[in-house]
């Protein structure tokens, strides 16, 4: 026989040991649970339900994270936005934003990103939908930080001679086929497509965030100056914008530009606290204070249903060893030294909480799968939803087995045998 | 009759405990050789101190005082690992109370025996399946242990301890629990054992079993006294 034979044929006979070292495992611990169905079902249960609690907790705080970081990006990067008073606040308390105020601003700010929108539902391509007209300059692009797809954004032409140029979201481009050099019309006037833009990260798109901020999908960008029939016909209303964006440069924090902007803003009879500014602490808050709240409810229910399911797994463990003092003195007599049963222990206990954290996981993805489509829950299914409440089971098996089996090692054989 | 060839020997053992009322001594001062063959039974009142010596013999338990010489290693002093290597090549033990897993097979009771030792399962499961056929029970391999008479657990619980052909066999009141016609099937399977050249240690309250032994000792207050070959009267 060859050496590397050899080497085959010993490598082949650990395989098959190890195979049947782990039948022998299986075995014992299926003999284990079959001596106590009713105490493992309980701790079973017991760990199945804070796992699920924990799962379905990572996968909210997670869909959370995500909405958050999707609406820092909606933002832009290192960006404030000033937006305009809220339309539904009594004449004395408005205060809008106009295009001196863009000016004043771009000239105040000179090392600084300025750019203004004002936005306007109108029908497009002769269709009942309603598109959001954006009315804006050449740099909203680049301040709100979004991807050109084709052709390119609105140029200081576009704003000088007032053109008939258009730049359309990207799923707009593609429900109506439209690219970089066609044609389309928006409320009847007919618009030159300059370029495709892809817009912010459509995670808030549909509902309760603010439509001056977060543009949507169904868009499109006209420049400030191209004068379409949507627009207010009396003069002081045609110069007013709804937001306007200041992206400070780089290295600097967009917070020590705030005060600057907003004294610029100041003028007699003039509240500048009124305009609601929007930073990226701001966007944040309310999502950090909801994860907290849940961090905080979650985390506790999670933490009690699974120290209750260690608990109960402990008492099972206690219990196993006491009725299972021939068992472990026999072990012992035929050669078991006190690691193999502490082992043994601890793998009984792992396996119930690795099967309870398989049963209790597919228990939480139904229950997010319902919530999801029902609730439109923020969720996020990633790799730690599975892998941290599995590894959280491991863990629980381990650290509530580790006393009842260390005590289980302890036994001597003949003291085993002497008190069955 | 020379010690060095002795399967087990002790010298001057004692064993003492530690209890509510003090020190309880168990053992005093024994002095014990088994030989390779012997057939040798312990015999002795409740609370002798017999039990106590059969643990120490088969490595289940550390002397308090004296020497402990397994098959001429010093092994009173070895580590409980070491200990319990031996006792997994070694040593066979039948028990009282025969510690069957009741919920397996009477063949998976024998392979139980090679739980802890690293052997192809065709040959563990031929050497259990020749057990069972020296102790009679070759025909219901295949039924639960629970389901089987006193007479029977005990027989498989032989097979078990002598599935790996051990080099010293000890009983500890084998018959215990059995009525009388087990307890001679039980025996009779110790005498083949004993006839292929398995040396035997059984401690036991029945003195009508002395017939079987080579060797006799008698247990009393924590000592040893040889009583010699029973069967030379």
């Amino acid at each position: 026989m060859t050496e590397t034979q050899a080497i085959h044929q010993e490598s082949a006979a650990g395989n098959m040991h190890w195979r049947e070292e782990w039948n022998l495992l299986i075995r014992d611990i299926w003999d284990s649970v079959k001596a106590q169905p009713g105490r493992v079902g309980l701790s079973f249960l017991a760990v199945l339900i804070g796992i699920a609690s924990l799962t379905v907790l990572l996968a909210i705080l997670g869909g959370l994270q995500e909405r958050a970081r999707a609406l820092l990006g909606e933002l832009g990067g290192n960006v404030v936005a000033v937006m305009a008073a809220p339309t539904d606040v009594t004449a004395e308390q408005r205060h809008p934003l106009s295009l001196k105020d863009f000016d004043q601003l771009a000239a105040g700010l000179q090392d600084c990103r300025v750019s203004a929108m004002r936005r306007y539902d109108v029908q497009a391509m002769g269709s009942d939908n309603l598109v959001g007209v954006i009315e804006t300059d050449e740099m909203l692009l680049t301040v709100r930080g979004w991807n050109l797809a084709d052709g390119r954004f609105l140029d200081p032409r576009d704003m000088l001679g007032g053109e008939r140029h258009v730049v359309i979201s990207g799923p707009l481009s593609r429900a109506w086929n439209k690219h970089s050099g066609d044609f389309v019309t928006l409320a009847d006037v007919p618009f030159r497509v300059v370029g495709v833009v892809e817009v912010g990260g459509g995670a808030v798109e549909e509902g309760g965030t603010d439509r001056r901020l977060v543009v949507g999908d169904r868009v499109v960008f006209v420049p400030r100056t191209s004068y379409g029939p949507w627009q207010d016909q009396d003069r002081e209303s045609s110069l007013s914008v709804d937001s306007i964006f200041i992206q400070a440069p780089q290295g600097v924090d967009v917070h020590a530009i705030l005060p600057s902007a907003l004294r610029i803003l100041s003028a007699p009879g003039r509240d500048v606290s009124q305009f609601p500014v929007l930073t990226p602490e701001r966007v944040l808050q309310g999502v950090k204070r909801l994860q907290q709240t849940l961090r905080l409810a979650g985390g506790s229910i999670a933490l009690l249903c699974l120290a209750l399911g260690g608990t109960t797994l402990m008492s099972l463990m206690v219990a196993n060893v006491r009725e299972r003092v021939g068992e472990i003195g026999l072990r012992r007599a035929l050669g078991a030294t006190g690691r193999d049963i502490a082992v043994l222990f601890v793998l009984e206990a792992c396996a119930v909480t690795i099967c309870a954290s398989i049963v209790g996981q597919a228990c939480a993805f139904l229950i997010l799968g319902v919530a999801g489509r029902r609730f439109d829950a923020p969720l996020s299914l990633g790799w730690f939803v599975v892998f941290v409440p599995f590894f959280v089971a491991l863990g629980l098996g381990a650290v509530f087995a580790y006393w009842p089996a260390r005590l289980a090692s302890r036994i001597s054989p003949a003291e085993a045998l002497r008190n069955d | 009759m020379n010690p060095a060839n002795a399967v087990i020997e002790l010298e001057k053992v004692g064993r003492s405990f530690d209890s509510a009322a003090g020190m309880v001594c168990v053992l005093r001062s024994v002095d014990l050789v088994i030989m390779p063959g012997d057939f040798a039974i312990i015999t002795g009142p409740s609370g002798s101190g017999k039990t106590t010596m059969l643990n120490i013999t088969c490595l289940m338990e550390h002397p308090s005082e004296g020497r402990v010489l397994f098959d001429g290693e010093e092994v009173s002093a070895l580590s409980e690992r070491r200990m319990s290597e031996i006792r997994k090549h070694r040593i066979g033990v039948v028990f009282q109370r025969f510690h069957l897993l009741t919920g397996r097979t009477v063949l998976d009771n024998v392979l139980f025996r090679f739980r802890y030792l690293e052997h192809r399962p065709s040959e563990a499961r031929d050497r259990s399946m020749e057990a069972l056929s020296i102790v009679g029970m070759q025909g219901v391999c295949d039924r639960s242990a629970r389901v089987l008479s006193a007479g029977e657990m005990q027989r498989v619980a032989i097979a078990r301890a002598v599935a790996l052909r051990p080099y010293l066999l000890v009983a500890d009141e084998p018959t215990g629990n059995l009525d009388r016609a087990s307890a001679e099937g039980v025996m009779k399977c110790f005498d083949e054992l004993n006839a292929q050249g398995i040396t035997i240690l059984m401690v036991t309250h029945n003195e009508e079993l002395l017939s079987h032994a080579s060797r006799h000792f008698i247990c009393r207050d924590g000592a040893i006294l040889d009583a010699g070959n029973p069967s030379r009267g």
